[in-house]
């Protein structure tokens, strides 16, 4: 190879990588802080020797590299692969003037700043300068594109650096000499004085001992070296090119010392070492132009190019950052999670596909949109006249003190969308045309026009639901279902009973399709609707009558039971492969087993309840022939006449009857029945502590509002998560972030501004999880506050998700004698009980011989079931777990029917000392001791079975939360004792003798789940 | 002092993981050269942290890369919207090489975050490419290896979500932790079986064992000694 004309020596561009991280923080910096301030910011940028054969090392933007907080300051780091690179940002605050920005002028304002550190010698000092880099954007926060171009300003040396050589370090060095450098290298990268400094001299003496020096001391190493480079970390990994910082570092060279031959050392890495296969050794020779000076500032090159053509880039992140996407997808995840984890063959894409159609939004209608809301069903529309009273509030779950006055139609819809903003809602203010109500003939047009509507958002939803408040106005939709063939759900309550039932198939076979004979077949089968109990002779009238009332005087729970059921009923219908045409199941008997045809267990045809009984039964009645709405005769004069038809039974209260030939029964007896011997003054002046704000929390605190209970306490250390808005009813997407039992107290204000409400950000101390020395005080102090919150109040509700959370609330109740009441969710069931009297006989006051007496019946708490030799494994047990996957409907079921158990204990003349009861058994009869039913010890029911049992459990002398050993050694040792359990995790079986017995109660498995909340992220929802 | 040392049912302490956390990053960086090392991520300045401000921090491994052909590359309506402003050139310059990345790298963060919630140490983890782009799930499954996926599809333990990262409150993709309790305590108990017990310095690598296998990451048997 002769002398040949010398190459220009060519710098491979530098990239950046701006990370996801970066525009996040930078959109928070600009929406809190700068607002339309554009002024230009200082940022850091980071960068490193290129690291990996394939792939070049990045000018990478991360969240830290905006200006941090004043206090945060002090905490970066060195990193070593994270090495400083000062840099400007300017952001505009239009499109337009991002497009118009002069960008060859700022770039060259970059490139002075370079090359007055050059002259000025500040490069030398800190090299990290000669990298400087520039970054223009523009950011669509409203959209989150981030539209950017970034800049690496380079110096054009004239006439350009031509190259002499260029090879591997390896070659250039001798193997001795490789070895040293190689050391030296990783000394200068592992010390965190230099590691982040990118530009550097390798010096290799004549005895081959190479050492790195600070190019500051380029003067000090003259001489005395046979060999003197010019090194720095190289981002590039291409084998045959220098990387893009040595360009300002030649013009540093040629400047500050004139040297026309430069011998330059491209650092690169391999897994964390200096890696010299791969760094590269090369000659330059630069040539002094002779009209330079110190004042003209070289010209300057360096904007990014884009998959190489000279544009700007633009990144779209908007399904990190727009909020209602996040709560779709952590909405989503939490019903996948259900499929998952319970349901493997649960459809999805049918719920969230499905309409909605509401007719009704009161208590009912609010309480069935929030679980359907919860079952992933995003399209609701709501029907209803009425507006928003003052008393509605407490009990409409949808809507708060602020809306009184707005028509519930509107306020609903608003309301959904708040909670989860992908809801697509709409509300339709509409009286239902009822039959025998007669109507003017100036009205006719009107009321025409709204069965017209009627039938119109029939049609276009998949699902009705009726939920008003009068018998009649449920005709019209009934017949407009079985004419339509539309799934009809029908939920109803009486003052202490519920009645959930599904509609059966229109009667089809006036259709002329081809069909036609097999549908009569099944027709034959079909099952009834609302109206066809009326004629189907009912068996036991008491059961079987349909509960029309008007004036909704109703026990508070009702709503959210049968709410829950009737979706629940409709999810079922929904996910049943024969759909509406679905045979209704029983609960106990034959057909009991065929759970294969739903993965949600049995669909029954009618669920009827009554909460004073906490009785649930299921029945199934056939469509009726002479129905006044399903029948075949009705829909085909409907069909033949139309308007006319529908006219005629609005004003002729008679109308059916000579039709289906059998009188419409009276309205049914009022069901509303007074109780002269409730004493709500009990109600109103009760406390109590909630502890867990999450699902059961926030149904419970409801329910309680409605019986008039005004001063509610919560604990919960948790924060509402994007998940849990739809399912947790005191939360909107505007909480989110918050913390729960701050935004649940806001929550109950605006239902009701005259709660006495407050929260405790507080996380319940647990047995079996050791602390560290340091954590012992704030432990204590949290036992302590927990103590005295319990003192403080009359009742204590443990909703918390975990098992362990219960115990030190359970032991503080049993041991101050205060009402406790405890509410679990497993997938599909639920487990309500309260907690008897403590072991009180320790207590020292003159009714102890009395108290022994009662105590040897004492009912048994949430942890004596875990020693009580139980029965039956499946019912008995207490229901652990942390993965909170529930059905929707399970939360208000059991908030339901925790609120009944206390507010019976309330009024039960023994209060806490009240024996447990049983609904079924020889003393059902015993309502006489308390004015609203029996008042058992433990309710446990399953949603997918329709089932619901009441256990009495006795106090076990050997429970580790309420039995005498325990509360005694509580009273005795106080702190040390709480120390010990929490720390220990055997001490509390060892100290109930217990040990043993547990170890067999450990093998049954753990497929029953706690309060569920389904905050996965936030999780300690206690 | 049994717990500091041994792990019975399948659960951590915060200062166990951090412990763990120690012992498995010294162990991968002396077993497993060819990645990245973890390093352990102090937190600063959590104002309301109410106790243990002592050893609060996740571990983290950074940038690991993957090279995928090019013929996926992601089709960005950036390109559409950048045209728009491409104008008159910068003075050609002939010492620029252009770098056109013959290789579309990935790239992936891979956080271990300690949950309060389940006790047990969670997975997360993120890609994206080089110019920051977030790589959805199905990108992210083509470049797992195919055993990987199978895992995911098959294990019911092993489910991806996304998630709201801990610390950085952006979302990140997290192998769901509510069956490791479960598996673990099958591990440890197995190990007790064979007649010891699981120290809380092998807890991490125990687990990763496992869950890296799903992200595709395996760690040499010698870590588990």
């Amino acid at each position: 190879m002769a002398e040949k004309e010398p190459t220009i020596l060519q710098f491979a561009t530098l990239n950046s990588s701006v990370q996801e991280g970066f525009w996040h923080s930078f959109s928070s910096l600009k929406l809190d802080k700068l607002g339309i301030d554009d002024s230009p910011i200082s940022i850091t940028g980071f960068n490193g020797p290129c690291s990996h054969p394939k792939v070049s090392n990045y000018l990478t933007l991360l969240s830290e590299s905006l200006p941090l907080d004043e206090e945060s300051s002090a905490a970066s780091t060195s990193n070593r692969n994270k090495c400083p690179v000062p840099g400007i940002l300017y952001n505009t605050n239009t499109l337009e003037s991002f497009k118009n920005l002069d960008k060859q002028s700022l770039l060259e304002a970059e490139a002075k700043k370079i090359w007055d550190d050059i002259q000025s010698g500040k490069a030398l000092e800190d090299p990290a300068v000669l990298s400087r880099f520039l970054v223009i954007s523009f950011a669509d926060l409203k959209n989150w594109i981030f539209r950017y171009w970034v800049a690496f300003p380079g110096l054009v040396l004239d006439p350009p650096a031509s190259l002499v050589e260029l090879k591997p370090a390896s070659e250039y060095f001798s193997s001795k000499e490789a070895e040293s450098v190689s050391a030296a290298c990783n000394d200068w990268r592992n010390s965190d004085l230099t590691t982040a400094v990118p530009f550097f001299l390798v010096s290799v003496s004549s005895d081959s001992r190479a050492s790195i020096r600070h190019i500051k001391d380029w003067e000090a190493c003259q001489g005395d070296h046979q060999k003197l480079l010019f090194g720095f970390y190289d981002p590039c990994h291409l084998p045959k090119y220098p990387g893009w910082p040595l360009r300002n570092y030649l013009a540093l060279i040629r400047s500050r010392w004139n040297l026309e031959t430069v011998r330059f050392f491209c650092y690169r890495e391999s897994r964390g070492f200096a890696d010299l296969n791969r760094s590269l050794v090369g000659q330059a020779l630069v040539t002094l132009s002779s009209g330079e000076s110190a004042e003209t500032v070289p010209n300057s090159v360096g904007w990014e190019f884009n998959k190489g053509k000279q544009v700007h880039r633009s990144i779209s992140l908007a399904n990190s950052m727009d909020p209602k996407r996040m709560a779709v997808s952590a909405v989503d995840l939490n019903l996948k999670l259900m499929t998952w984890r319970a349901l493997p063959s649960l459809n999805l894409t049918i719920l969230s596909s499905v309409k909605c159609l509401l007719l009704g939004a009161g208590t009912l209608g609010c309480e069935v949109a929030r679980i359907l809301m919860g079952w992933g069903i995003r399209n609701i529309t709501f029907v209803d006249y009425g507006k928003v009273a003052t008393s509605n509030p407490v009990r409409q779950s949808l809507y708060t003190y602020e809306d009184c006055g707005e028509f519930k139609a509107v306020a609903a819809v608003k309301r959904l969308k708040q909670i989860y903003p992908a809801m697509e809602s709409s509300g339709v203010i509409m009286a239902i045309p009822m039959p025998g109500h007669p109507i003017s003939s100036q009205e006719e047009d009107s009321v025409l026009a709204d069965c017209r509507r009627l039938i119109d958002l029939i049609e276009s939803h998949d699902a009705v639901l009726l939920l008003t408040d009068t018998r009649e106005s449920r005709w019209l939709p009934s017949l407009l279902c079985a004419n339509a063939n539309k799934i009809a759900i029908n939920a109803d309550f009486g003052y202490d009973s519920y009645m959930v039932m599904r509609h059966g198939a229109g009667p089809t076979s006036l259709s002329d399709d081809l069909q036609n004979l097999d549908m009569n077949k099944t027709n034959k089968q079909r099952l009834g609707c609302y109206f066809c109990n009326d004629v189907v002779a009912p068996q036991d009238s008491m059961t079987d009558q349909t509960l029309g009332q008007q004036c909704t005087v109703t026990r508070p729970g009702l709503a959210p039971i049968a709410g829950a059921l009737a979706v629940e009923l409709l999810v079922g219908v929904l996910q049943h492969p024969l759909g509406i045409n679905a045979k209704g199941d029983n609960s106990s008997s034959t057909n009991g087993g065929n759970n294969d045809d739903s993965p949600l267990g049995i669909l029954p045809h009618q669920i009827r309840g009554s909460v004073s009984q906490f009785s649930k039964i299921t029945l199934l009645g056939q469509a009726s022939d002479s129905c006044t709405a399903c029948s075949e005769t009705v829909i085909s004069a409907y069909r033949e006449r139309g308007n006319r038809f529908i006219l005629e039974a609005i004003n002729h209260p008679t109308y059916h009857s000579p039709i289906t030939k059998k009188d419409t029964r009276c309205f049914p007896s009022n069901v509303v029945r007074a109780l002269p011997s409730l004493n709500l003054n009990v109600l109103s002046s009760i406390k109590c502590l909630l502890l867990g704000a999450g699902t059961l929390g926030c149904q419970v605190s409801r329910t309680l509002m409605d019986w008039g209970i005004r001063n509610i306490t919560f604990v919960d250390y948790g924060k509402v998560a994007m998940s849990n808005p739809v399912r947790q009813s005191l939360y909107t997407f505007e909480d989110c972030g918050e913390f729960k039992a701050v935004a649940a107290v806001k929550s109950l204000k605006q239902i009701f501004p005259a709660m006495e409400s407050s929260g405790v950000v507080m996380a319940i101390p647990m047995p079996g999880h050791p602390i560290s020395r340091k954590d012992e005080d704030s432990v204590l102090a949290d036992c302590k506050r927990l103590s005295e919150l319990i003192e403080s109040h009359d009742v204590v509700f443990l909703l918390t998700d975990t098992r362990e959370s219960r115990w030190l609330p359970s032991l503080l109740c049993a041991n101050a004698n205060k009402i406790a009441i405890n509410a679990a969710l497993g997938f599909d069931s639920y487990m309500v009980m309260r907690h008897g009297a403590g072991p009180i006989s320790l207590s020292d006051d003159t009714q102890n011989l009395d108290m022994n007496k009662t105590n040897k019946q004492r009912l048994g708490c949430y942890f004596c079931n875990d020693v009580v030799a139980p029965q039956d494994s499946m019912t008995d047990r207490t229901l652990d777990q942390q993965c909170t996957v529930t059905r929707p409907g399970l939360a208000p079921i059991a908030g339901a029917l925790a609120v009944e158990l206390l507010v019976k204990v309330l009024q039960h003349p023994l209060g806490i000392n009240a024996k447990g009861e049983n609904s079924s058994v020889s003393n059902g009869g015993n309502n006489d001791d308390s004015p609203l039913g029996i008042l058992p010890h433990q309710i446990r029911g399953s949603v997918s079975q329709c089932s619901q049992i009441t256990l009495l459990g006795q106090a076990s002398e050997s429970c580790t939360a309420c039995s005498e050993t325990v509360v005694s050694e509580y009273r005795e040792k106080g702190n040390s004792f709480l120390l010990e359990a929490i720390n220990k995790p055997t001490y509390l079986e060892d100290l109930t003798g217990l040990t043993e017995l547990k170890n067999a109660a450990n093998s049954f498995n753990l497929d029953w789940e706690e309060d569920d909340t389904d905050d996965e992220d936030v999780a300690v929802d206690m | 002092m049994n717990s500091a040392g041994a792990v019975s049912d399948g659960r951590l302490t915060a200062e166990d993981f951090s412990v763990a956390a120690r012992a498995f990053a010294d162990k991968w960086k002396t077993h497993n050269q060819s990645f990245p090392p973890w390093s352990w991520v102090p937190l600063i300045n959590r104002t309301l942290l109410l106790s243990n401000q002592q050893a609060e921090g996740y571990l983290s491994l950074e940038k690991s890369i993957i090279l995928s052909s090019l013929e996926e590359s992601p089709e960005d309506e950036s390109l559409h919207l950048a045209t728009e402003c491409s104008e008159k050139e910068e003075s050609v310059d002939h010492a620029i090489l252009v770098q056109n990345q013959e290789n579309e790298a990935h790239y992936y963060d891979f956080h271990l975050v300690y949950s309060a919630s389940y006790k047990v140490p969670v997975l997360y983890f993120r890609g994206y490419c080089s110019d920051g782009q977030p790589l959805s799930l199905d990108v992210i499954k083509k470049d797992l290896p195919s055993c990987s996926v199978s895992l995911l599809a098959e294990s019911k333990w092993t489910f991806i979500t996304q998630e709201e990262h801990p610390y950085l409150n952006r979302p990140w993709f997290k192998l769901h932790p509510c069956g490791t309790e479960d598996w673990i305590k099958l591990l440890s108990q197995s190990s007790i079986s064979a007649g010891c017990q699981m120290p809380v310095e092998l807890y991490l690598v125990s687990w990763f064992s496992v869950v890296g296998q799903v992200v595709g990451l395996r760690i040499p048997l010698e870590m588990l000694n």
